[in-house]
């Protein structure tokens, strides 16, 4: 029995210490976006009656340094813009319904959560209070209603009050494929993902078509690990697979074993470990999400850029919109054209990338931007 | 008399390490509020108030987001409104739905502690369950009528998450593999099968794409107890609270509930009493996985509506503090699952108000275990006597 109790308070202990550097993780720095969204800021707040925006964020947390936090940054800019704010955390599926909810109770006007994981609560609460301005980041309503067949009897129009705010974050990942294509010394490329869901392995194929679009052109063949750009690759997978720093360094390492020169994460914090490890081999490793060279910054020498979901400008865009009156009724998709998606700067290695490479992945946004180069052409599957 | 007295003595602990964990919080509530301390040099009085006054808001928020505030309810009620009601009690029916898993997980927990297994595989347990669940649920869809389905899938959820802890029981009994490591293991295997089971289309509707199940409270859901809006309370907590009186009979009223307890306390005297220490083992296993299973079922049901991988958020292991903090005994888990339950309510809402994260709430807690883990700290703390020395008796 003794030796349990202490079993047990070993356990509480290492629980204070986790809980500690929960706590102590700070929300990262995002660059100041140079072009906006193409939702067009509206009506600025009066003091009289602040509009109140809120943010529900799902089980991944604050302090992630990617998703959740970018929307933090929305929200925090947003009160920086004069709106009063509050957010939630949660800690499991139960608390996405009762802590919008409680965002509702406390007179929240616009509530954006985030992640796919709160689908549901979100359209529940979103027909349930059709004054109240809802979107959701990562996500477009689901109009096939709960059974995902489209005309049976549950299916629901995209309500007035609803913006979905999805990320076609392929293109920037196929710009940044072009580009470690063009980079990399010995022709090899790798990428996985936490897990298998859509929103991650579209980074993935933006990595396959960029570095398909490479060989195309230059009569190469630079090859992608991890990823055939159709169903099979390397994934984390395990009850963890967003937050496992030390995981990641172990598949950085495979990687590098097999010449892999640049490695593409998109594991969250799993991916940090990769460009840890990345770095002390002095080799290079592209960002996601966010730009990791800024969140991450004592590793930008090895990021070469990050394929960015601007999500707080996209968050901040959608509150304005709705504190204006437009409460939603579509959804949002961000592309290169409108700057919803974007390749970060490349910072600590611009002087390392040859101006003729910048020019054709300058060259490559625009054709992407204007249609004429389609991602997903370049896919095994070809969509 | 003499009962209540021994009632006090026995709540005493429980209730100091919450209110020394609570006092520890209120510290770091302070020592962390940059914001006013950073004036601590040009206006000490002012910064030390105003991070004494960050902690009352702070508790106050989470009281009011645990309970709800009484006046408001009592104007609802006159009011009438159904919205107003709603609104003022919910934070009441919310700390209810959280405790509702944990009071299922608690008494697992008890149960195999009480037979001298340390069930660490809560959370495996209750997702197995919910997935059994699910899978009822789903495959009976439109074939049966809804009360059918409900208590088909309770039962299946039951069993599933029974059988799952029914496998490091086995183990320990049969190989001696020491069932910390097997149940800590089996939740990663769980939560593996889960994500398993989630990438078939016959759970994940095709269209969804993502790891999370299809909404089963559109054609079964655990009944209301009140119909208000947007209120989740359902029969769920009704049964958490009568399988409470159920183990506490188990336990201490029949033969095989003493055989348990037997095992627990010494082994080797339980088998040279001619009980089966294995099967004692092995059968706590399968209702401390049992209850787990059923709580992830009234999850999936009835207050979440589908199946996806956080469900638990770390039920299992809040569930093993938990019934530490109630001594082993069903009647305080289910005081110590409304405590917790309140503290995550109250929380959630302090975190809304003021700001603060709810990781103290994660802070809080692990103190509360560490005191009643070690009693000796919180009787120094607060100057109590030692008791005279008790053979721990059944109750």
């Amino acid at each position: 029995m003794r030796n349990l109790m202490r079993l047990v308070a070993l356990g509480a202990a290492g629980a204070i210490v986790l809980a500690a550097c929960g706590g102590g993780a700070s929300p990262s720095p995002t660059q100041a976006p140079v072009d906006t969204a193409s939702v067009a800021p509206t009506v600025a707040p009066t003091e009289a009656a602040k509009y109140k925006a809120c943010v529900a964020f799902d089980t991944g947390g604050l302090g992630d340094k990617g998703f959740n936090d970018l929307a933090k940054k929305g929200l925090e800019d947003a009160a920086a813009a004069g709106f009063d704010t509050a957010f939630s955390e949660a800690q499991g599926a139960t608390d996405y319904a009762a802590n919008i909810q409680r965002l509702i109770d406390e007179g929240c006007q616009t509530i954006v959560t985030v992640g796919f994981l709160q689908g549901q609560a979100t359209a529940d609460a979103a027909i349930a209070n059709p004054d109240i301005a809802f979107a959701q980041v990562d996500a477009t309503w689901n109009a096939a209603g709960p059974d995902f067949t489209p005309g049976t009897a549950d299916d629901v129009p995209l309500p007035g009050n609803f913006t979905g705010l999805d990320f076609q974050i392929d293109e920037a990942a196929m710009l940044a494929g072009y580009l470690a294509a063009g980079f990399s010394k010995t022709g090899k490329i790798g990428t996985y993902g936490g897990a298998q869901f859509p929103g991650v392995t579209r980074f993935m194929d933006g990595m396959y078509a960029g570095i398909g679009y490479y060989n195309e052109q230059k009569g190469t063949s630079v090859t992608l690990l991890g990823w055939d750009g159709n169903q099979t690759g390397t994934f984390v997978g395990g009850d963890n697979p967003w937050n496992d720093p030390a995981k990641g360094e172990q598949l950085a390492k495979t990687f590098l074993d097999q010449g892999v020169d640049i490695v593409h994460p998109v594991s969250g914090a799993t991916g940090n470990g990769t460009i840890k490890a990345m770095l002390a081999a002095g080799k290079w490793a592209i960002g996601v999400d966010t730009d990791q060279a800024i969140s991450l910054a004592e590793y930008s020498k090895a990021i070469l850029t990050s394929a960015e979901k601007v999500i707080d400008v996209a968050v901040l865009d959608t509150i304005k919109k709705n504190a204006g009156g437009d409460l939603g009724g579509e959804d949002f998709v961000g592309t290169l054209a409108n700057g919803g998606v974007r390749l970060a700067p490349f910072h600590d290695l611009d002087s390392a990338i040859s101006a003729d490479l910048k020019a054709e992945v300058q060259a490559l946004s625009q054709a992407i931007a204007s249609g004429s180069v389609k991602v997903c052409n370049y896919l095994a599957r070809g969509c | 008399m003499t009962k209540l007295v021994a009632l006090l003595r026995r709540g005493a602990l429980p209730i100091l390490a919450v209110v020394t964990a609570l006092l520890f919080g209120a510290i770091v509530i302070v020592i962390t509020d940059f914001e006013n301390l950073s004036r601590l040099g040009s206006d000490p009085l002012g910064a030390i108030g105003g991070a004494i006054g960050g902690v009352g808001s702070g508790y106050g928020a989470m009281l009011s987001g645990a309970f709800g505030d009484p006046g408001r309810i009592l104007t609802a009620l006159q009011s009438g409104s159904q919205k107003d009601i709603a609104t003022a009690i919910r934070p009441l029916t919310e700390t209810l739905v959280a405790s509702s898993p944990l009071i299922f997980a608690g008494l697992g927990v008890a149960i195999s502690f009480r037979a001298g297994m340390f069930n660490i595989g809560g959370d495996g347990q209750l997702i197995i369950g919910a997935l059994g669940a699910t899978t009822t649920a789903i495959a009976l869809a439109g074939n049966a009528p809804a009360p059918v389905i409900l208590v088909a899938a309770i039962i299946a959820g039951t069993v599933s998450g029974g059988l799952w802890g029914f496998v490091p029981g086995f183990l320990k009994a049969r190989t001696g593999a020491h069932e910390v490591i097997t149940t800590i293991m089996l939740n990663y295997v769980a939560a593996q099968v889960v994500l398993f089971g989630l990438r078939s289309d016959f759970l994940r509707a095709p269209g969804s794409g993502q790891p999370i199940s299809k909404v089963l409270t559109t054609f079964v859901d655990v009944p209301s107890i009140l119909s208000l809006p947007a209120i989740r309370l359902d029969y769920g907590f009704v049964v958490a609270l009568v399988m409470a009186v159920i183990v506490s009979w188990l336990l201490f009223r029949t033969t095989k509930g003493y055989e348990l307890r037997a095992a627990g306390f010494n082994m080797t005297a339980a088998r040279y009493a001619g009980m089966s220490a294995g099967g004692s083992m092995m059968l706590a296993m399968f209702l401390s996985g049992a209850l787990a299973g059923m709580g992830g079922s009234f999850m999936v049901i009835g207050t979440v509506g589908q199946l996806s991988n956080d469900l638990s958020g770390g039920i299992g292991f809040n569930a093993i503090a938990l019934a530490l903090l109630a001594g082993l005994r069903p009647s305080g888990v289910v005081l110590a699952a409304l405590l917790f339950g309140a503290l995550t309510t109250g929380g959630k809402l302090m975190g809304i108000q003021s700001g603060i994260p709810f990781d103290l709430l994660f802070f809080v807690q692990a103190l509360v275990i560490m005191f009643v883990a070690a009693p000796g700290l919180v009787r120094t703390i607060w100057r109590i006597k030692t008791p005279p020395v008790e053979a721990e008796v059944a109750t």
